[in-house]
């Protein structure tokens, strides 16, 4: 009984004009956002690779000079971008792509291309994610608004109850049919998408791509579910089809528009970013006042004084085997460690926090779910970037004490050569697995797997009252 | 259909007012467009309070930024007339926000609005301080009334027009107001009217509020708010010429509704994307990262030559050498970054033309989408727009060049300026751009709107005698 509903719900579908139009345009876009999506990816992890690899000769070709000033001088680390953001770039167009690891100082990352984008940056770039999380809702929406509330108008929905359908049964053919009609949209879509992973994107690191590209596919699939099961249950419970079509719409505009947007400001507001201005006061603050109780600038540099003088129990700085200069610059390194883990801490903390609230915000939104787990299944979220960013800074906190222990080690006025700069350790940076992003996502992932439920149930529900007039 | 052609214009004028006081009655008792009227009106006031308090931190922002680089400039020039050590004098020049960015954010929460200007800085580093907005609200966008105007109003406009003859129609009671002594152009003209006053009355009373209620105090903006005024007006005509053209083929409401809306996410979410893809397709610009390497090349070289480029500056300067600066760290520096800085320039400046180049082709195809033209007016209107940007990065690093200028001799001769030389530092003076080449530059976005308002309406108005009274 229930394929044979689902045989005709599908007919019904197919044979309208207006599916095969916006199926079309739908499948359309999405097979341009996968192409342009992939050369875009691709250009950038090549553009990435190239940078990294001046960047290594230049390190190494830098010359004779003081450890110090090779300090200075430091090395870029470049954000790699993994494989999956080829479908959803999520916020790496507003993060940076490269960071400056010198002395002294804990850089903001650098290059964010939202920056050079166009007076049309400011509406959706079409991407891969765009279309699925925002378009193809939209498509269940066209094709289910009157799977029950069209058959009450025509009159067809009291032939269909007298004779004897059980109404679950009813829900669930109309649902396969609808499926089958998303699946004329989406298998094309998913054979192009896996075919570029297979060909473009091989090579190691390919159980994880494939991996998440699964994980991927899977939350999207849930999220198609919820919005159709909320489909079917507003057409159950709404008296014309213009009603459900016009409730549907109204759903999605708040989940698709609004509530983003909505959840962004409150998380704002609630837990504001500071100033870059106030940031780095803060930061100024904390160096010249001294943290932890350590007293001023001159007052550490008094006391690391003391303290060395008395351990090696000479008399004056001079007489100290090595370069007092080397020991100072680490020591006071040290200390803007404290200071930068301090602000930077705070900084990721407030990120997370308003993370926090954008997840919750999918209870009001199911796009907002699908969006943090596509984001970070594709790896472009702000907590891998946080990962990243501080992965690059344990490695210029490792290369800045190198350099200055060599310092310390030899006399006032030695230069380093090249001997010393390859010996540098190298930045290899290990992205995080899969299994680390989903335990981080496990609020979007219950959100989702919830709207997905509480929708079937509706529908379920809701198809259990049909009222066949 | 015919009345007396001598009391035609006078009956017809009549008429229409008799139509607007009816419908009125009927949209203010209809609870789905009271709502709607009510969601409209709370988006605005939300939009409206948050760009005030976005505009307001940014604008608290850059007062104190400006303030402290006074002071600083102030506490150096007092130790040069207590003639105390001090350091070469430094300045920050900041960009204030636009000013009518309360309406249009934009993307200037993304562009830096400081430049830190000193003797070393280069002129490709001096815009490297970062905002550190949370990038998944840089990413959803900004709740401001641009989004309330180009992505909202024409839901309200389609809510509020998509059966206005249909639903007649369908509820029968068409046919018997053509029974009257009324046609279908006067009926249709006075439910446009109407409809159109209540959107823009609405719009515009809370947006005059909201104006009124963050000051006028400053100069430029009465201007530039009756400007945005027009593009939002024109925007609205847009739709509802689309909307009576739609409306006037004769469809059932449902087919109205849906076409209407498929036409709004096409031109206001799809070919925005679309146009993206091709914009960045036909003039691509070349990653930052290019740039960037080629920057650490030169440092390097510039390093490991340093005692060659300061003697090449000497050989060229002769007249600023002197005996115990030819080694020192200070002039040998400076030499450096300006030796970089001519190597990395063309570099930059290659990379922004190019950007330009795309910028200009945005404009160019926006005529495709009105949300485009649109939300393009808004940006420049309000003082959120890249080339109010590109114009602030050109003059704060032509401001650079003359600071170190005039720092130059100084750094060479290993001299500390004078009090007298204070007064003679470069100053920093950024215009916003007149009203009047604002509104020139705004004009073919204008025609961009109304042509194709005009041409729908006149489509749909010449259409709407054939108009099927009863059926469906």
């Amino acid at each position: 009984m229930i394929t044979t509903i689902a045989r005709k719900e599908w007919t019904a579908i197919v044979r309208d004009g207006r599916f095969r139009w916006t199926g079309a345009t739908v499948l359309g876009l999405l097979a341009i956002a996968l192409v342009t999506g992939w050369q875009d990816v691709a250009a950038q992890r090549q553009a990435i690779d190239t940078a990294r690899h001046s960047e290594d000769s230049v390190w190494l070709d830098q010359g004779e000079k003081n450890p110090h000033s090779a300090a200075h001088f430091g090395q870029y680390a470049f954000k790699p971008t993994p494989p999956v953001a080829w479908v959803d770039r999520g916020v790496n167009d507003y993060l940076g792509t490269a960071v400056w690891m010198e002395a002294h100082s804990q850089n903001p990352f650098q290059m964010r291309p939202a920056e050079d984008a166009t007076a049309l940056g400011r509406f959706s770039a079409l991407t891969a994610s765009w279309t699925l999380q925002l378009l193809l809702p939209l498509l269940i929406v066209l094709l289910a608004f009157d799977a029950f509330a069209g058959e009450r108008e025509q009159g067809t929905l009291r032939q269909l109850l007298s004779l004897g359908i059980r109404p679950r049964d009813l829900a669930l053919g109309k649902a396969l049919g609808i499926s089958m009609a998303l699946a004329v949209v989406l298998v094309p879509a998913l054979i192009l998408g896996v075919a570029i992973l297979l060909l473009f994107f091989s090579g190691s690191g390919m159980t994880d791509t494939l991996a998440r590209a699964l994980v991927l596919s899977g939350g999207y699939l849930v999220y198609f579910a919820a919005f159709l099961g909320i489909a079917l249950a507003v057409s159950a419970w709404a008296r014309t089809a213009r009603a459900a079509l016009l409730a549907l719409l109204g759903f999605w505009i708040i989940s698709g528009l609004l509530v983003p947007r909505l959840a962004a400001d409150l998380a704002e507001r609630v837990h504001p970013t500071p100033s870059q201005q106030a940031f780095y006061e803060g930061i100024a603050e904390d160096e010249a006042a001294g943290m932890n109780g350590l007293g001023t600038r001159a007052e550490r540099r008094e006391n690391l004084e003391k303290e060395l003088l008395s351990q090696y129990g000479v008399e004056t700085l001079d007489e100290l085997p090595g370069n007092f200069a080397g020991l100072s610059l680490q020591a006071s390194e040290e200390h803007s460690n404290l200071v930068f883990d301090k602000h930077f801490g705070e900084l990721w903390e407030t990120y997370r926090k308003q993370e926090d609230m954008h997840r919750l915000a999918a209870l009001a939104s199911p796009l907002l779910a699908v969006r943090a787990l596509s984001m970070g299944v594709a790896g472009t979220d702000v907590e891998q970037h946080r990962h990243f960013a501080e992965a690059a800074e344990t490695h210029r906190r490792i290369l800045v004490k190198q350099l200055n222990d060599d310092m310390a080690e030899n006399a006032v006025g030695y230069i380093a050569d090249e001997a010393l700069w390859s010996q540098a350790p190298p930045f290899e940076y290990q992205s995080p697995g899969l299994g680390w992003v989903l335990q981080r996502q496990a609020v979007s992932l219950i959100l989702l797997a919830l709207w997905a439920l509480v929708a079937t149930v509706a529908a379920v529900h809701r198809a259990g009252r049909l009222q066949p007039t | 259909m015919t009345t007396l052609p001598t009391n035609r214009l006078a009956s017809r004028s009549a008429v229409t007012r008799r139509i607007v006081a009816h419908e009125w009655q009927l949209l203010r008792r209809d609870k789905t467009l009271v709502l709607v009227g009510i969601l409209l009106a709370a988006a605005i006031g939300y939009a409206f309070m948050n760009g005030g308090s976005w505009r307001s931190t940014r604008l608290a922002d850059v007062e104190t930024i400006a303030g402290n680089a006074a002071d600083a400039l102030a506490a150096n020039r007092a130790a040069a007339e207590a003639d105390e050590r001090r350091s070469l004098p430094q300045n920050v020049v900041v960009l204030p926000p636009g000013p009518l960015s309360d309406f249009a954010i934009g993307q200037s929460d993304l562009y830096p609005y400081q430049a830190r200007i000193s003797a070393f800085p280069r002129a490709d580093t001096i815009f490297q301080r970062y905002q550190l907005d949370s990038p998944t609200s840089l990413l959803a966008g900004r709740f401001d009334l641009a989004f309330v105007v180009v992505f909202l109003l024409p839901l309200v406009i389609i809510a509020l027009t998509f059966n206005m003859l249909s639903g007649e129609r369908e509820g029968g009671t068409l046919a018997l107001a053509m029974a009257q002594a009324v046609d279908l152009r006067t009926l249709t003209a006075g439910k446009v009217l109407l409809r159109l006053a209540v959107v823009l009355g609405t719009t515009f009373v809370l947006c005059l509020a909201g104006f009124l209620l963050s000051g006028l105090g400053e100069g430029p903006r009465l201007g530039r708010f009756l400007l945005w005024s027009t593009v939002v007006a024109a925007y609205a005509l847009f739709w509802f010429g689309l909307s009576v053209a739609v409306g006037a083929r004769g469809k059932r409401s449902e087919t109205n509704a849906a076409i209407l809306v498929c036409l709004w996410l096409g031109l206001v979410l799809i070919l925005p994307g679309l146009l993206n893809v091709v914009v960045r397709s036909i003039q691509p610009v070349p990653t930052r990262l290019e740039y960037l390497s080629a920057m650490r090349e030169a440092s390097n070289e510039a390093a490991k030559d340093g005692a060659k480029i300061l003697a090449a500056f000497y050989h060229e300067h002769p007249e600023l050498a002197s005996e115990e600066q030819q080694g020192g760290f200070v002039p040998r520096y400076f030499a450096q970054q300006r030796k970089v800085e001519a190597l990395l320039m063309p570099i930059l400046e290659d990379l922004e033309n190019q950007l330009a180049g795309q910028q200009k082709l945005v404009e160019r195809l926006s005529f495709v989408s009105p949300a485009v033209l649109v939300q393009e007016s808004m940006n420049s209107i309000a003082g959120s727009d890249l080339g109010r940007q590109q114009r602030y990065a050109r003059e704060a690093r032509q401001y650079l060049g003359d600071w170190q200028e005039f720092l130059e001799p100084f750094i060479f001769r290993g001299e500390q300026l004078a009090p007298a030389d204070y007064d003679a530092l470069p100053v920093f003076d950024f215009k916003e751009e007149p009203l009047s080449g604002m509104t020139l530059r705004i004009v073919p976005s204008l025609l961009g709107l109304l042509l194709p308002a005009l041409v729908l309406g006149l489509w749909g108005w010449s259409r709407l005698p054939r108009y099927q009274l009863v059926g469906h």
